[in-house]
């Protein structure tokens, strides 16, 4: 942080503050001592703590609680004092563990809007560490995608979802079809269809979305667009859209997210922009 | 099937742990009370209704003085076995890593020995002749064998916080394994230096457990009657060795029976005030 190291810093001198996965509340202290807990670790005046500890239940609309122990509190309630004793320090990042693991669906889809306004609100940095990808989309400016503790890729989520650096990336934030192809000077070949791209030669992996691809029909003349035929093996209605699983000729797999038309069957043509494929590393 | 939680079976099943108690623990205990009110006259036990008894025990200086040195032996053996058994337990709950089985196992290991072993063990250890002597004479400390080591209060709490340590240690221990990890990582996290996190989270956490490992050495410890008879000698005689002897060679029944009565009335308010306490402060 500030080009310091953290990571040789014992925890209690970090700055960093952290809302726990199952919040880790003091069960022997209340809810206002809780959130003091932090002011007094580092020998804040008495006064200048009440202020803070009101302020910051005032922020998770935890007030009439105060005197609570935390045991008498629901998952939804916790998660908001935990909040509250992180955000207190005032630290220059918060760290937030898979704060919403614990809480049911709906409880979530609450918590995460109320967490992105509070951030907004306070301004200060947080680091959520998740592993529901829709949760990092809808939350982050800026994803960190890890994969076996190594960084994979460092971006916004329209350019994480839109450019992902590697096919894992593009695996693991929202679905793709990957296509393994060989370029010959500007033409990526992947056997069922040709496209143009500006990798050098040699062999290519490009991920192209499953709404990238749509029926072909007149409407549609793109100047990059790319057409093949295949047949449907699948087709999964998910209400306003539909995947369908298609083979083409040369028994090539893909997955397309089409606006839902009527039951199809057989064969059909298919177009997508070959802007759309996107080149990735391994 | 349906016997099983029929009324019959339910009292034919009930009926001999009651009895049992009954018999062998609230009829001793009722006597006793009755003959704390009884007198001897000529050798023989009377059921002449009276307080004498009581009175005796809060005139004669000889039971008082006694009294009070067994409050002050059960303290100081419930604060050095709480000294002695909280960072023991400590240490293995939070820093013993792969050893911790195989330690706590050592600490347990000396329940398992005969209490007259290890009463033999401490004479031994604390006579003229003993291991201690012949230490402190080796270093020059002592000139010839001190023999005020053995046969005094000093021996009694010795080898009664030996006795007792495991007792205070382990729910000591119980109640630090209880502790949420996560707990200590958020006080760390929240800028409490280890110290602070010891004093704000870890030990009012385990205070259940501290005073109940404290409760049980205070309450066992004025019972004991074998420490004092092994290593206690004439001064370190305690009030269970004063009630052995009236209901024995001094044939006093009646006082026997008094001074039993009451130090029971006080252990019985102790248990009760402490597990009021205990309830207090469970955070569950």
């Amino acid at each position: 942080m500030h080009g310091a190291r953290l990571d040789t810093l014992p925890p209690y001198k970090r700055g960093v503050n952290t809302v726990f996965q199952h919040y880790a509340l003091f069960p022997h202290l209340n809810v206002s001592e809780n959130v003091a807990y932090g002011l007094q670790a580092a020998n804040t005046p008495k006064a200048e703590i009440t202020m803070r500890v009101n302020d910051a239940l005032a922020m998770v609309h935890m007030e009439e609680f105060a005197a609570a122990k935390p045991t008498r509190l629901s998952g939804g309630q916790q998660q908001r004092v935990a909040l509250a004793r992180a955000l207190v320090n005032r630290p220059e990042l918060l760290l937030l563990d898979e704060p919403l693991s614990a809480l049911d669906a709906n409880l979530r889809k609450e918590m995460q809007s109320e967490l992105k306004s509070l951030q907004r609100e306070v301004g200060i940095t947080f680091l959520f560490v998740t592993h529901d990808q829709e949760e990092a989309m809808a939350l982050s400016d800026r994803i960190a995608l890890l994969r076996n503790g190594t960084l994979e890729q460092v971006a916004s989520p329209r350019e994480i979802y839109a450019r992902p650096a590697t096919a894992y990336v593009a695996q693991f934030v929202g679905q793709t079809n990957l296509l393994r192809a060989d370029v010959r000077n500007g033409i990526a070949d992947c056997g069922a269809f040709r496209f143009s791209c500006s990798r050098a030669n040699g062999a290519a992996i490009f991920s192209l979305r499953p709404e990238a691809i749509s029926l072909d029909t007149d409407s549609l003349r793109l100047a990059d667009s790319v057409r093949f035929s295949a047949s449907i093996r699948q087709q999964i209605y998910s209400g306003a859209t539909e995947l369908l699983e298609l083979q083409t000729t040369s028994n090539l797999v893909l997955r397309a997210r089409i606006a839902s038309p009527a039951q199809l069957s057989g064969s059909h043509d298919f177009v997508f922009a070959a802007s759309d494929a996107v080149a990735v590393s391994e | 099937m349906n016997f099983i939680y029929s009324r019959t079976y339910k009292a034919l099943v009930t009926l001999p742990p009651i009895l049992w108690v009954s018999l062998f623990l609230h009829l001793p205990y009722l006597m006793m009370l009755l003959h704390s009110f009884w007198a001897v006259r000529d050798g023989v036990i009377v059921d002449r209704w009276n307080f004498d008894n009581y009175a005796t025990l809060f005139k004669n200086p000889l039971y008082l003085q006694v009294l009070f040195r067994t409050a002050r032996i059960a303290a100081s053996v419930t604060l050095l076995s709480v000294l002695l058994g909280y960072p023991v337990a400590y240490f293995l709950s939070f820093h013993a890593g792969p050893r911790k089985e195989i330690l706590y196992q050592l600490v347990i290991v000396p329940l398992w020995v005969s209490y007259l072993v290890r009463g033999y063990a401490w004479k031994t250890i604390l006579g003229s002749d003993g291991v201690l002597n012949g230490f402190l004479q080796y270093l020059h400390i002592t000139h010839g064998p001190v023999s005020a080591i053995l046969y005094s209060p000093f021996a009694v709490v010795l080898m009664l916080t030996h006795i007792y340590t495991p007792f205070v240690f382990l729910p000591i221990y119980a109640s630090l394994e209880h502790i949420p990890r996560p707990l200590i990582e958020a006080s760390q996290d929240l800028g409490a230096s280890p110290r602070k996190t010891f004093f704000r989270v870890i030990l009012p956490l385990s205070l259940p457990g501290l005073l109940a490992g404290a409760t049980f050495a205070f309450v066992l410890s004025p019972g004991d009657f074998l420490a004092p008879l092994l290593v206690g000698g004439p001064s370190g005689t305690m009030i269970a060795n004063l009630v052995q002897s009236l209901f024995g060679a001094a044939y006093d029944w009646p006082l026997g029976a008094a001074i039993s009565v009451f130090i029971l009335v006080i252990t019985v308010a102790l248990l009760a005030v402490t597990q009021r306490v205990e309830k207090h402060w469970s955070f569950e």
